[in-house]
Parts: structure tokens; sequence; C-alpha cells
């Protein structure tokens, strides 16, 4: 049965060499610059691995980022205006992105295919229209002055012991604001893994492969999908509210469709068929699109070399062309390795066992001959 | 009585293709509801059980109306049906499939499920030693790890049956379950079919294969939507209209 079977011994190691290199990024990269990289990672990873959740029933929701706006923007709205803790705006935001989707979601959840896919498209769209429109976003200019989460989070230091402790350790309120984001983001993968590898997510897959016999074994199609789409949203708005703490400025670009479409883009280049496929995809993309500017950041550091420089500065003018590249990448992926990147190595060991029986057979067929 | 139907109708746009069907099945007999291609057989399935909703007319479950119901909430009631093209979940295989169709009992919360709690955890033992036993039932042990689609179609159809059985139904609806089979697999189904009533299970089934004839208790013929004859299945084969209409004069 799939829900009971172990996980693979080489996506286990792969989530604990991942969960690693993020645990002890901050002592190599000790950079802003670096981090706000990794924790743009993080949004992605998260949206694109609850975006894959709401698609396991075999719908793919466009309105995605605009669910992750809606929790960041709950979320900033609260702290400024109200005054409200983290601790509180950032649960509030989730929870606001998903009674939002729970609600947009009832009349969809028996929307199949294209339908669906318009359907969101233009939900996402009016509720980025809508944040635009409105005086307590800052409209189209954006929201700005969020309480930062930094400040909120060394002061949960206080006194000295506990700051002397941070010093020693090395973590300023940008690191602690690094790990909180990290918590966050396994936290949300804990519940989405969770949600997918149990009976739940096998019942989405079932729906997804045919809605009416599934429908005859007694599945409630709408609680299902509402399922997915709650916890889905859930996890795109926790993690927007607590994007929304960190930049403390939002602006209602960063969740226009074109970043739904990111998220899906992610998630077919990485491999739609598993848990971490998107994440595999998530991590990689992303950071190629952060190249630019991370170059651009290092290339400000004193006694970079004249090279450097023009190279970092040739790399952010042609970074136009990612979505040429990406779209040359997602063929690469269906031609060479329809189940995603995350289908090379097995694809490898395949083609390593198909080459070992071959030589297997030319032995063979020599010996004949030597006895000849 | 177990299913009752009155007046069923059901019209799409100006066709007519259930007039005023009055059905009735009794506990734990096995009805034959034959009738020509395009009589309507389909059409009243997927009336009892939800998928379509009828122009006019009433169906009662055990008493219960339950026109109109939900498809998932009349599988819940204990009807089981299979479909004529018989679709599957292709991309599970065999057990797994039968595994899904314990959807409905024994019935394990969301928050079991979720949080793998004690309870889940022996409701999926049970589940396991259920699917095994209607694997063996219907004699698909052997092929138990093949994903659906890549089986041969007269698995495939017992597949759809096992799935079916597996919701625990008390009423089963069979929609040509020897469609495409070979003989051998047609004796098996007909003797998994009669150990299933035999199990007290009550049994509904469309089917064109007049072997099935001896399996029933008693037959109802519709034709274009409309009865035209029921009876035991020694009076179908020397009813002339019957004949006429449904076997083209040539009598069986
Ligand atoms: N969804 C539908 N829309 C229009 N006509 C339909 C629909 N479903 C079935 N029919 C028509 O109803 C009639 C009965 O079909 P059906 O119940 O499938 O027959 P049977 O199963 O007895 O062969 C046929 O004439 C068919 O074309
Ligand atoms: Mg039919």
């Amino acid at each position: 049965m799939k829900n009971t079977k172990k996980i693979s011994r080489t996506s286990a190691a792969v989530y604990i060499i991942l969960t690693l290199f993020f645990l002890l990024a901050p002592i190599f990269f000790k950079s802003r610059t670096w981090l706000n990289s990794f924790v743009m990672i993080f949004v992605s990873v998260v949206g694109t691995t609850s975006l894959r959740t709401i698609a396991l029933s075999g719908n793919m929701s466009f309105a995605h980022s605009a669910f992750i706006g809606v929790g960041a923007y709950t979320a900033g709205i609260l702290g400024k205006e109200l005054g409200l803790s983290i601790f509180l705006s950032i649960p509030l935001g989730a929870l606001a992105a998903m009674l939002l989707g729970l609600i947009t979601g009832w009349p969809f959840a028996r929307l199949r295919s294209i339908y669906f896919c318009m359907g969101s498209m233009f939900m996402g769209v009016a509720i980025i229209q809508f944040i635009s429109a409105m005086k307590i976003t800052g409209g189209a200019i954006g929201l700005q002055k969020i309480p930062s989460m930094s400040k909120a989070l060394t002061g949960l230091f206080k006194g000295e012991v506990a700051s002397a402790f941070l010093d020693k350790l090395g973590l300023g309120g940008v690191q602690l604001s690094y790990y909180f984001f990290l918590l966050i983001t396994l936290l949300c993968m804990v519940i989405l893994y969770r949600f997918e590898h149990s009976r739940i997510g096998w019942t989405l897959r079932a729906l997804s492969q045919s809605p009416e016999v599934a429908a005859s074994i007694g599945i409630n199609e709408r609680f299902y999908r509402q399922m997915s789409v709650g916890i889905g949203t859930f996890c795109a708005g926790i993690i927007g509210a607590t994007y929304a703490h960190y930049s403390t400025t939002l602006s209602p670009n960063g969740y226009s469709m074109g970043n739904t479409l990111w998220l899906i883009m992610y998630m077919m280049i990485g491999g739609q068929g598993n848990f971490i496929g998107p994440i595999i995809g998530a991590i990689l993309l992303e950071l190629i699109n952060q190249i630019p500017s991370l170059l651009t950041a290092m290339s400000g550091r004193p006694g970079v070399s004249v090279e450097f420089i023009a190279f970092s500065r040739f790399v952010g003018r042609y970074s136009a062309y990612t979505p040429f590249l990406t779209a040359v990448a997602l063929l690469i992926v269906a031609y060479i390795f329809p189940g995603g990147l995350v289908s090379i190595p097995s694809l490898i060991r395949e083609s390593s066992k198909r080459r070992k029986e071959r030589k297997a057979v030319v032995l063979a067929e020599g010996g004949e001959d030597d006895a000849a | 009585m177990l299913l009752e139907t009155k007046n069923l109708t059901k019209r799409f746009g100006g066709l007519t293709v259930m007039n005023n069907i009055n059905l009735t099945l009794n506990k734990g007999e096995i009805l034959g509801l034959i009738g020509p291609n395009g009589a309507g057989k389909s059409t009243f399935f997927n009336l009892v059980t939800g998928v379509l909703s009828p122009t006019s007319g009433k169906i009662y479950y055990d008493g219960k109306d339950i026109t109109r119901l939900k498809p998932h909430r009349v599988a819940a009631l204990g009807i089981g049906r299979t479909f004529q093209l018989n679709p599957l979940f292709g991309e599970f295989t065999v057990f797994e499939n039968v595994v899904a169709a314990h959807h409905l009992h024994p019935h394990s919360s969301v928050i079991d499920v979720y949080f793998n709690t004690k309870k889940y955890r022996e409701n999926e033992k049970k589940v396991v030693e259920s699917t095994e036993h209607i694997l063996e039932l219907l004699g698909l042990s052997h092929v138990k790890d093949e994903l659906a689609k890549n089986l041969p179609h007269g698995y495939q159809k017992l597949l759809g049956v096992a799935r079916a059985v597996a919701t625990q139904p008390r009423l089963l609806l069979l929609d040509e379950p020897l469609g495409g089979m070979n003989p051998e697999e047609i004796i098996f189904s007909i003797e998994v079919i009669s150990k299933l009533q035999d199990s007290g299970m009550t049994v509904l089934i469309v089917e064109h294969n007049m072997q099935i004839l001896d399996l029933c208790d008693r037959v109802f013929v519709i034709s274009f939507g409309e009865k035209i004859f029921e009876g035991t299945p020694a009076e179908v084969r020397n009813d002339e209209t019957v004949i006429e209409t449904y076997f083209g004069g040539v009598a069986v």
C-alpha cells in the first residue's frame, strides 16, 4: 500500500542533507543578501509544495500566489494597524488565507480541468486587484512599515544572560529571523508530508483518476477537495505572513498570477509525481533566479575584481532571458526526464543496469566463440 | 423489499429514455435487467445511484426515499455498483484499488487518519485482511501487484466487481459484468455472483449474455425506456414480445 510504504532511502538522505544545509547556512553565509535569498527559497518551496497538495486531486490552482498574498497582507495589516504580536498575526494570516481558500473553493470544488483553471486564475487576479484597490493595504504602492520579525524575536531574549548567549552564538536579529522562517518552513513541510502520505492523500489521488468511481465507493468529492484546498492555502498563508514580517514591506506585484506560474514551473521541472520533486525544483530554480541579485550584492563589496563586476553585470543584463531558459528547461524535462529532475537518479540506475546486462550478454557470447 | 422505483421517468431534452418504470427488488434475490442497446438500463443504474436525477418519480431503498441523493451518499447507504465502461484507478495496483474501496468501512475519521491513531492502524489491518479475502474470492490474488491499467480485460471487469464488493453493499448493481469476457471467465463470474448472493447480497444485473438468465430469480425487460415484461427466466424464454423485440424473433 502506497500510504504505508517506507520513505525511500535516497529521499530521506536528501531531506536530511537539505535540513542540515539550511540549519548550518548562517554559519557560512553571513551576509544578509544570502539569507534573503534563502528566505525567498523557503517561500517558493512552501508555495510549490502546498500548490501541489491542492493539485493532488487533479486540479491545478492558478490563484495560489494570491493566497500567499492574503496571508502576507493580513498579517502585515494586523501587525501594523492593531499592533498584534507576530505570534498572533502570523497564524491569523494563515487562517485568513485558509478561510478565503475554503469560501472560494466551495463553488470551485465541482469544476474540472479548464473550468477550474480559468476560474481560479480570475479569482487570483481579482484578489490581487482588491488588494491593490484598498487603502489599508497601501494600494498599488504597497504596504510599508510592517513590524519587523527581527525586533520581535530579539525581544524574546531580554536580559543580559540571554543576549550574551545570543552574542556568543553569533545570532543577530537577521539570523534569528532566518531560523524562525526555517522553522515555519519545516512545520509546513511536515504538515503537508503527513497529509499526502496518509490515506487522505491517497483518496485525493483516487479522485484525480476517476471522480465517478470515487463517488461510487463513497468518497465525498467536495469534502476531500476542500480539505486539500484548506491545508494548501493555510500553508500558503502562513509562509506569506512570515514573509511579511521578515521583509516589512509588501507589494501586490509579488503575488500576481505570474508568480503562480513560476510555482507551477518549479513543480513541473522538479517532478510532480512525488513530494520531493517540487522541493528540488523550487530550490534549484529559485536559486538560479537569485543569482543576479546575489552577484550584484557581492560585486558591491570592497576588493572585488573588475572581472567579477563585469561578469555580474553580464549576468544581470541577461537575467531577462530567465523565462526563456526556463521554458527550454521544461522542454528538456518533458522529453528526457518525464518524471522531472528527481527522476534522474532512478533513470541513471536503470540505464547502468541495462549496460551491465548488455555486457553480461556480450561476455557470454564471447565465451561461446572461444568454445567454438 | 430492498429497492423500489415509483413511476421513474427520465428525459434528456425531448428524448424520454425512461418512462414510468416501477421496479421492485426483494431482499436476497438476483434480478436481471435486460433489454436491447439504448433501452435505458445504464440510465436506470445512474438514476438509482444519484449520478443522474430523474425528471419525475421516486426511488426508495429499504423504505427510505433516496431520490436525488448524491452518489457518495447512496454508496454510504449500502448500494455498490460497477460501470459498463468499467473505469478503474488505473495508476493504482489491483490491491490498492480494492483498499481504496474500503473508504466507508471500517470507518476511520479524518483525524484518526491524519494522526495515524491506534484505531486507524487497527482499521487498516482489517482493510488489508478484507482486501485479501475479496481478491481471493474474485480470483485476483495472483495479479494483486499489477497496475490496474495493465490488466487484461476480463480481470479488469472482475476488479470492478471486487471494488464494488469492498464497499460492503447490501445491494449490488452490476452493469454488464460479463461484457467482453471469455467463456471460462464467464463461468467463473457467474459462480462468484452466486456466491455473493449466498453471502446475503441482493443483486441487480444488467446483461446481454443470456447465460445470466440461469442465475436470475426474476427478470425485468425494458425497451426504449418502457417495461415490456417481468417474470421468471423460464417465462422470458417463452414470451413472444420479448423474443420479438429483444432476440429478433429467434428463441433461446
Ligand atoms: N447523458 C445523456 N444525454 C443524452 N442522452 C443520453 C444520455 N445518457 C444516455 N442517453 C440516451 O439514453 C438512452 C439509453 O441509454 P443507456 O441507458 O445507456 O442504454 P443501455 O444501457 O440500456 O444500453 C440512449 O438512447 C442514450 O443515447
Ligand atoms: Mg448500458
